[in-house]
């Protein structure tokens, strides 16, 4: 081993520690496609690959641009060889590549994550980007050497999906934390055994003084693993904490709400409990409800989405627009006005409408597509924030009959909106039960409406998983928030052949004055819309009752249909009931006013969560401050159980003094011990006790007499041979006479303290004195005979 | 707390404010997972800061430095006893022992996890090639987290001195004349300071009659006193070092100053063990310890080597003659000079006149910096009344010394032989 080069050991460790954290940092990219196996698996074999290479290069002390250089060649050699065929960068194999890596980001570029393995692979990019990264990690923390700048690239990896998919799960953050933090303690373990190291070998007797125990390991994990606990643990009160900061300021030009990537959104808006304004409506429809933003109409599998727009061909939002296809003139139309105001916090890609639209004035950068009957903006840039608009709609009073008797069979455009992937089987088996008795296709919706309405509840705290496992587990939980009821119902609509698609928008405004009303976060709603020909798009919700309270007038008090089904597993009271209490005629006005503004759709406006939480710290504040003084007595209580009361007295007075911060002579005899107990005795507390009151014997004879009898116990139990014969109820009795002898002596604050904090207990290592700071220790005596020896230096360091 | 705060590591306080801008930043951006490593990388520094705050102990140093007088290039042994009389510390602590630079390389101790009542030795040599005064010490101690968030600096406050004494070589014995021809102790002294028993007792030694014992002085000072009733001679020396710059070449350990230096403490060592009292004299004058002193030899050469090796050059243009006027100076005098010019002749006559035998080594000061020999101050001196050597660069100083011995048998011829003539 020569000087300073590090130990082989040290080397193999570190980078193998940085590969793995880097690769188990990558983990947070599972979501970008459902294949994730596809890139995992080869990161891993690349990342140690990159690892093997640094080090053996680190070892034989290449110059760390030689290394980069080298860990460069070797992932290029490695991507060129898995993806392009050929490990050398012939032309064939550059086309090939560059194909694949084409196919990818297209299909990264028009899906949204998690990407579908069967439409692209991300094997290749994604590959790459990690292999990059990990040579980025490695340079910086094994080659360079400077572990703390590595979390630079590892925070990048991590952070890349934490703002393109919904998050990266705890388990994912706690093994990169772990690593990052080992990664970190290697280093600065490395530092620390090259500084301890002699440089030359014979001048320092290295046995004698260095120690290295390991301690120092059990430190870092003890530190290292309480940050970690608090970085999983401390964001859950973080956002509530900070967000209420927030919430007073009402229409305040930060943290605006948008709609991108609407289904996560709308969760996240939702779940932020902050309600805050976000669109002004005049209008003289009496009942502005189910004001629509956008339309997903295609399931990838894992999720809804937009779907494809051709926005080219849309119209432009300056006039009358066409009419609603498949509405047969025989429904009759009531027309109404909207003029919206916009808040600069809501910025939307699509424009809040009511359907079906007659006329909209919107200005330049919004395009009208009749198939969905949306607003979307035409431009980029363009958003809904701040923005003024007007437009116009019928409202559709449809008839039942018409309805129950439209028309089965879908054609021509529709056939997009009956589209499915594969359904879990629990789906489509849960779909075909709930109808099974019905026979027309609106009943069967208007059943599967009402069976989500009845049987599932209202929630926002769901697991956070996509595709077929968030499907079934949202069918067993049976608990759910809108967008999930609206997206499963409309997938098993779908199952039946009804065209269906998933609206997004508010469900209802509050009444802020007149014809004026106000649409706020909290209103933020999915719901169904399904195609019947002669009535359109009709509008469902499947959405329980705690957060829609009634469905659309056209759902209600079905006819019963000609032969009543036997609902398999529903029980028939329950659903009786949940019918009948949707049975009262449309609401008032009013009602639907008070409705909402005492709820804003929430469910209760008391926030029993804060207040339960509130409450139970302070149950447990209660507990802390009472634990004390409850151990204190038990010990007390312990210590009068058992035999030789005399002894337990003892102690139990020495307790007592202690918790009255009096000093305990310790190592005396019982009588000297004694006489220094009873200079404390005053009269016991009461109301005219002065501040300081007078100490010392004959104060209280009581006491006095009292510590007499203790003492001449514990001097028979200790020195007697017949031992001591004093009864412990007697002894008890003493101690407490002495006890509030003591306590009369203090001043009311310690007299507090010992009840409420009594230092035998708690403190106890606080209670025990100081050593006086620079006590100069032994000085070695110094002979005269041996003059040139004779330093001796003793010093204390205290800190 | 504070303390330990203010301890944060340009490491510590980079981490503590990117996790706290990632707190920031993710609750405006309302992501939760950023808010994770926020957290993490704010609480690392914290709780480090938490963890060497919190810790208490108490470190006892003991060093001994053996012996605490060396000559240039001889090892001397420092030996370190550390207690922990405290709680096991909880983090990491970094000893580094001060040592100078030229005495050689900083012993550095890494500790952990030390238990209370731990107790360790160490030990280790330090060497110097250059004459000096050398503090060693003080320890330092830097308390650190396992991951390089909090250091804390701690000192202990002591050193031990270590004086590295010139280089000597041992010297032939010569005839220097003048034995004995000091003002040897033989009539009573002035009684100028301190009482009469001050002079003519002393401490009891071994041997000693019990008769001779002087009990008032012995109840006086308490310890053992007895009667001086002899007075044995001393036979005295002085030394003259020309400490001037002028009359130097050369820098440093090579300069022709550090082999006069060295030249010096030879003769100084070879006259103590041959019995003679030899005081140091340079060009600002007198040592501040007033050297005649009836003290043994062997204790007479660690005052003055000490002196030595702390001798530096002054920028004086004549040496201080005040010390010439002070009473007993004859005895033997010895110089060891280097360049000289006339300008210097009264003072070398008056020193020589002065004492009962002048002897001097001069040094030919050009040949240290490579100009060429040939410009002794040796007939200056001869002149002067001086016996003199001259020492070459490269030139050893025995042979010089065994030169002066040499030269003064051939005075002594030619006085003889040239006394008819």
């Amino acid at each position: 081993m020569t000087g300073a080069r590090t130990q082989p050991a040290t080397i193999v460790l570190t980078s193998l520690v940085t590969a793995l954290t880097t690769w188990i940092t990558l983990f947070s990219w599972k979501g970008f496609s459902d294949a994730s196996s596809t890139y995992l698996t080869p990161l891993l074999l690349g990342c140690l690959a990159m690892a093997t290479a640094g080090g053996v290069l680190r070892w034989f002390r290449v110059h760390p641009a030689l290394i980069l250089l080298g860990q460069l060649l070797l992932a290029g050699l490695i991507v060129m060889t898995a993806f392009g065929g050929s490990p050398l960068p012939t032309g064939d194999a550059l086309a090939q590549l560059r194909e694949t890596f084409g196919d990818s980001i297209a299909a990264a570029n028009k899906y949204a994550a998690p990407v579908p393995y069967r439409i692209g692979s991300l094997q290749a990019p994604l590959v790459t980007l990690g292999l990059l990264c990990a040579i980025v990690v490695d340079f910086v923390a094994c080659t360079l050497r400077r572990v703390p700048l590595s979390g630079l690239p590892l925070l990048t990896v991590y952070s890349v999906p934490v703002s393109l998919l919904d998050g990266v799960s705890w388990w994912v953050f706690v093994l990169s934390a772990t690593g990052f933090m080992v990664m970190l303690f290697l280093q600065e373990d490395a530092e620390l055994t090259r500084w301890g190291w002699p440089l030359t070998p014979t001048s320092v007797d290295r046995s004698g003084f260095g120690v290295r125990t390991g301690r120092n390991r059990t430190t870092a994990f003890k530190v290292g693993a309480a940050a970690a606990a608090l970085g999983v643990f401390l964001p859950i009160v973080i956002p509530t904490l900070s967000l209420s900061i927030f919430s007073g300021s009402g229409t305040g030009g930060d943290g605006k709400i948008k709609l991108e990537n609407p289904m996560t959104d709308l969760r996240r808006d939702l779940l932020s409990r902050e309600d805050r304004p976000l669109l002004q409506v005049t209008t003289n429809d009496p009942n502005p409800r189910y004001l629509r933003v956008g339309v997903l109409t295609w399931f990838t599998g894992e999720a809804w989405q937009p779907g494809n727009r051709d926005l080219d061909e849309g119209i432009e939002a300056r006039g009358s627009v066409p009419d609603p296809s498949g509405v047969s003139p025989a429904v009759k139309r009531t027309p109404y006005d909207y003029t919206v105001n916009v808040t600069n916090d809501f910025e939307s890609e699509w424009l809040p409408i009511k359907v079906p639209l007659t006329r909209v004035q919107a200005g330049d950068n919004w395009r009208y597509d009749p198939s969905t009957q949306d607003l979307v903006s035409a431009d980029e840039d363009a958003s809904t924030a701040g923005l003024d608009y007007s437009f116009g709609y019928d409202q559709l009073e449809y008839d039942q009959e018409s309805l129950i008797g439209s028309p089965a069979a879908v054609s021509g455009d529709l056939k997009r909106y009956v589209e499915l992937p594969g359904l879990p089987p629990s789906v489509v088996q849960a779909a075909h039960t709930r109808t099974d008795g019905y026979q027309t296709k609106y009943e069967k919706a208007v059943a599967l409406q009402d069976w989500f309405r009845s049987d599932f509840d209202y929630s926002l705290q769901t697991r956070p998983e996509t595709g077929d496992a968030a499907l079934t587990s949202f069918l067993e939980d049976k608990s759910g928030y809108c967008e999930q009821f609206a997206g499963t119902m409309a997938l098993m609509a779908r199952e039946l052949d009804i065209p269906s698609r998933v609206a997004l928008g508010f469900l209802s405004p509050d009444r802020v004055g007149g014809d004026r009303y106000e649409y706020s976060t909290n209103d933020l709603h999915a719901w169904v819309e399904l195609y019947f020909p002669g009535s359109g798009w009709v509008l469902f919700d499947p959405t329980p009752s705690d957060r829609v309270a009634e469905t659309p007038s056209y759902t209600q008090n079905l006819p019963s249909p000609s032969a009543q089904p036997s609902l398999p597993t529903v029980e028939p009271s329950r659903s009786e009931i949940t019918r009948g209490s949707q049975r009262p005629e449309e609401p008032t006005q009013a009602a639907t006013t008070a409705e909402a503004g005492s709820g804003a759709g929430s469910g209760s406006s008391i926030p029993w969560r804060p207040i339960l939480i509130g409450l139970g710290a302070v149950a447990l504040l209660l507990l802390l401050l009472l634990l004390p003084r409850w151990l204190r007595r038990v010990r007390s209580e312990r210590r009068w159980r058992s035999p030789g009361g005399a002894e337990a007295a003892w102690a139990e007075l020495r307790d007592v003094l202690i918790d009255h911060r009096l000093v305990w002579p310790d190592g005396r005899s019982p009588r000297e011990t004694g006489a220094r107990v009873a200079a404390y005795f005053a009269a016991p507390a009461g109301a005219g006790t002065p501040v300081r009151p007078e100490r010392g014997v004959g104060v209280n004879p009581d006491a006095d007499a009292a510590l007499t009898r203790i003492l001449l116990a514990v001097e028979r139990l200790r020195y007697s041979p017949r031992g001591d014969a004093s009864g412990s109820e007697e002894l008890r009795a003493d101690v407490a006479t002495c006890t509030a002898a003591i306590a009369g002596g203090v001043t009311p604050r310690i007299r507090r303290g010992a009840v409420w904090w009594p230092r035998s207990v708690v403190g106890a290592r606080r209670a025990r004195p100081r050593r006086p700071g620079g006590r100069s220790g032994g000085t070695r005596a110094t002979g005269a005979t041996d003059p040139a020896q004779h330093v001796d230096q003793v010093e204390e360091l205290v800190t | 707390m504070t303390e330990a705060l203010s301890g944060l590591t340009v490491r510590g306080r980079a981490f503590l404010a990117a996790g706290l801008t990632a707190i920031a930043c993710a609750i405006v951006l309302g992501q939760p997972s950023l808010t994770r490593v926020g957290v993490l990388v704010a609480a690392l520094p914290l709780l480090a800061v938490a963890l060497i705050g919190r810790s208490r102990y108490r470190l006892a140093l003991l060093r001994t430095v053996t012996p605490q007088l060396v000559a240039a290039g001889q090892p001397a042994r420092v030996v370190l006893e550390l207690t922990n009389e405290g709680r096991t510390p909880s983090g990491v602590l970094l000893l580094e022992d001060h040592v100078p630079y030229v005495l050689g390389t900083r012993p550095r101790f890494v500790l952990e996890g030390i238990g209370h009542g731990w107790r360790r030795h160490a030990e280790y040599v330090v060497r110097s090639d250059i004459r000096g005064k050398f503090d060693i010490g003080p320890m330092t101690i830097r308390v650190a987290d396992p991951f390089g968030l909090v250091e804390l600096g701690r000192a202990f406050r002591t050193t031990v001195p270590l004086t590295v004494t010139p280089r000597t070589v041992p010297l032939p014995p010569i005839m220097v004349g003048g034995a004995w021809t000091g003002s040897g102790d033989n009539r009573p002294r002035a009684f100028a300071t301190g009482s009469a028993e001050d002079v003519t007792v002393r401490e009891y030694r071994r041997g000693d009659d019990l008769r001779r014992v002087h009990w008032r002085s012995s109840a006086r000072t308490g310890e053992l006193m007895v009667r001086r009733e002899e007075q044995p001679w001393q036979s005295r020396v002085t030394l003259f070092v020309d400490n001037r710059r002028s009359a130097h070449r050369g820098q440093g350990v090579a300069s022709s100053f550090e082999t006069a230096v060295s030249a010096a403490a030879s003769i100084a060592l070879h006259l103590s063990q041959r019995g003679y009292t030899v005081r140091l004299v340079t060009a600002t004058g007198e040592d501040h310890d007033p050297a005649w002193h009836a003290r043994e030899s062997e204790l007479n050469t660690g005052p003055l080597l000490e002196s030595l090796a702390v001798v530096e050059t002054v920028d004086v243009a004549h040496p201080d003659t005040a010390w010439l006027s002070g009473a007993g100076q004859a005895g033997l005098t010895f110089g060891v000079f280097g360049a000289l010019d006339p300008s210097d002749s009264p003072f070398l006559q008056r020193l020589g006149q002065h004492s009962g035998s002048a002897l001097a080594i001069a040094l030919d000061v050009d040949g240290w910096v490579g100009a060429g020999a040939g410009r002794s101050a040796e007939p200056l001196l001869t002149r002067a009344g001086w016996r003199a050597s001259t020492l070459a660069a490269g030139d050893r100083i025995d042979v010089a010394w065994s030169h002066l011995g040499r030269r003064q048998n051939a005075t002594a011829v030619r006085m003889t032989t040239g006394a008819p003539s």
